[in-house]
């Protein structure tokens, strides 16, 4: 390098910027494009992408086992291969795959910034804190919701195979078809978004996130046992309404009725404002040191 | 926001708990370059990072600019801050880490690529550009930092070890920069334990201990302040012998040493101005071939050491 036969910056002039929501906005969408770029190689993600595959690695599993064995077929009918799908998406999908998953990228989103001693490349740019903590939270998001989103629907997708083409494409193309595979997705979406909250407050105010984590599990799978006035203290109690086909909870389940559909969007997107409002405050009192000086 | 075109701490404190960090800060400090000097430990990466608002002070104010930490979206555009931290986002290459946070200053693709390309080109990366960070040698990832910190063209640089890592001759052109930098009216914050170039390059400096500032201003300023300290002085010439002999009968030289070579001499006076006059008259008198003289000891290490005694030598 020369620097003599350098050109000075200074005689560059400094594009304009604009001010106000046009810049947050422009700046959000930076920044979701740096996450969604970080979050796809980071480590953090390859967990997300195992429990991704999870659902469909599965059924896929089940499939094939159920193959070698024709007369023993996976499901009798398309409605009881629905239920069977319905169950396994209250059970296993909900609270194992997309609650790990939402744990794995949102109680990250600021700590494995600090563990990787990397914040400070936020910290030091002009972005006020709400819009940094936002345009992170979204990247998280799109990332959980497309990757589960899509497992949810490969895996609907997977339940019809066993009846042949013709019949399955029939059934996913018919209403019910439609309308079950439009609830599952938005039910993975509106998931993605409360666990993220949760995880996004859990991982700003906790070191070790693992010990709060681990009780929100616990709260949400009790949540069939609690009373109605705690059932509404969980993520779960709100996306019971949007499940398009109603399994049974059990002889010990307390009975409540779920809210309905419109309560639980909007209790839901309030819930995760609420929660950006809380890491705001947070984060705009976070201070980053990592030298001993 | 005030109109102060510098960067003023006033009875600024923090404390980690009960451990002191900086204790006490009162600077002003005016556009050049101002060096931080000060061993491992004396606060001050936690002084620059007080002033690029990545701490808050436990007690006291700052302002930068006239602008204070509180309001990032104002501040970082005039700050751009060089860590120690070698830390870079996975897969990314040189020019799509600067660009990547252009971007998030809120410049527009096209802009963001122009700003970028001059910084890369400013710290002599532009060949190496397109490669992956992870694959830089430690003084690529020194200049990639640095190209980063300037590539907003802020009017505050903060620099905290930016000489780490670089061969001389990069060091040398990263020098040149600063100094660039420091001609465009630009604040350059610097710490380093190359003390030598740091002395050189320095309009200002800060001596810092314990968390203390024990001295700044123009290193020259610093040395005459301390006063019962004698000034060395070195003076090359013919008959180093005969000149110390000469001296010793006349003035407060309390110390002298010839040097190995024999072309020379190191001695300490408590009267520099006096012992200036003698030599031009012991240079007449007794027909010396005099090749130098100067102070031996006007610079930011025997300074400091003068400052905190031993502490200073591990500096």
């Amino acid at each position: 390098m020369n620097v003599a036969e350098v050109p000075s910056s200074r005689q560059v002039d400094r594009p304009q910027l604009p001010g106000g929501r046009a810049l947050w906005i422009r700046q959000v969408l930076a920044l979701i494009r740096l996450e969604l770029r970080k979050n796809l190689f980071g480590r953090y993600s390859l967990a997300v992408y195992f429990l991704a595959l999870l659902p469909v690695g599965v059924l896929t599993f089940m499939l094939m086992i159920a193959s070698m064995f024709e007369e023993d077929a996976l499901f009798e009918s398309v409605t009881q291969g629905r239920m069977a799908f319905a169950m396994f998406f209250q059970t296993f999908v909900l609270r194992a795959v997309i609650f790990f998953g939402c744990i794995g990228i949102f109680t990250n989103l600021f700590r494995g910034e600090v563990l990787d001693r990397s914040l400070h490349f936020y910290m030091l740019s002009p972005v006020r804190r709400q819009v940094l903590t936002t345009g992170k939270f979204l990247a998280g998001l799109l990332l959980v919701s497309g990757l589960f989103a899509t497992s949810v629907g490969v895996s609907y997708l997977l339940v019809h195979v066993p009846f042949g083409t013709t019949m399955a494409i029939e059934h996913l193309f018919s209403t019910t078809g439609i309308s079950q595979l439009t609830s599952y997705l938005l039910v993975t979406v509106l998931a993605c978004l409360g666990y993220g909250s949760v995880f996004l407050i859990v991982g700003i105010l906790f070191r070790n996130p693992i010990v709060p984590a681990a009780v929100v599990l616990g709260w949400e799978i009790i949540n069939f046992l609690l009373p109605p006035m705690l059932k509404k203290l969980s993520v779960i109690h709100y996306l019971k309404g949007l499940f398009p086909v109603t399994i049974s909870e059990g002889p010990f389940a307390v009975v409540a009725d779920p809210p309905p559909m419109i309560v639980s969007i909007f209790g839901l997107m309030l819930f995760s404002a609420f929660a950006l409002v809380i890491a705001n405050l947070v984060v705009r009192r976070m201070e980053i040191r990592y030298s001993d000086d | 926001m005030s109109d102060s075109k510098n960067i003023v701490l006033r009875n600024v404190s923090k404390f980690y708990g009960e451990v002191l960090g900086v204790n006490r800060v009162d600077l002003d400090i005016e556009p050049g370059i101002t060096s931080l000097v000060g061993p491992n430990g004396s606060g001050k990466s936690t002084l620059m990072n007080l002033v690029s608002g990545l701490l808050r002070p436990t007690q006291g104010t700052l302002e930068i600019l006239g602008m204070t930490p509180s309001d990032p979206e104002q501040l970082f555009r005039q700050v751009g801050y060089c860590t120690q931290i070698d830390s870079f986002p996975k897969g990314f290459t040189g020019r799509q880490f600067i660009r990547a946070y252009l971007e998030i200053h809120g410049y527009p693709g096209k802009a963001a690529r122009e700003l970028t390309q001059i910084a890369l080109e400013r710290v002599g990366l532009v060949s190496a550009a397109d490669r992956k960070v992870a694959g830089y040698s430690k003084g690529m990832r020194q200049r990639i930092k640095l190209a980063q910190a300037i590539a907003h063209q802020p009017q505050v640089m903060v620099l905290d070890e930016p000489l780490n890592g670089l061969d001389p001759m990069a060091r040398a052109e990263v020098l040149g920069l600063f100094r660039e930098l420091a001609e465009d009216g630009l604040h350059v914050l610097i710490s380093s334990h190359i003390l030598h170039e740091v002395d050189m390059l320095s309009d200002r400096v800060i001596l810092i201990s314990n968390g203390y500032i024990v001295a700044e201003g123009e290193i020259q300023g610093v040395r005459s302040e301390v006063k019962e300290q004698p000034l060395q002085i070195y003076v090359r010439c013919d008959e180093p012998g005969r000149l110390a002999s000469a001296i010793f009968s006349r003035d407060s030289v309390t110390e002298v040493q010839i040097h190995e070579d024999g072309g020379g001499l190191h001695l300490r006076t408590k009267n520099a101005d006096g012992f200036y006059k003698l030599m031009n008259q012991l240079v007449v008198e007794e027909g010396l071939d005099v090749e130098a003289v100067g102070p031996a000891d006007d610079n930011v290490q025997a300074v400091y050491q003068y400052l905190v005694g031993d502490e200073g030598a591990s500096v």
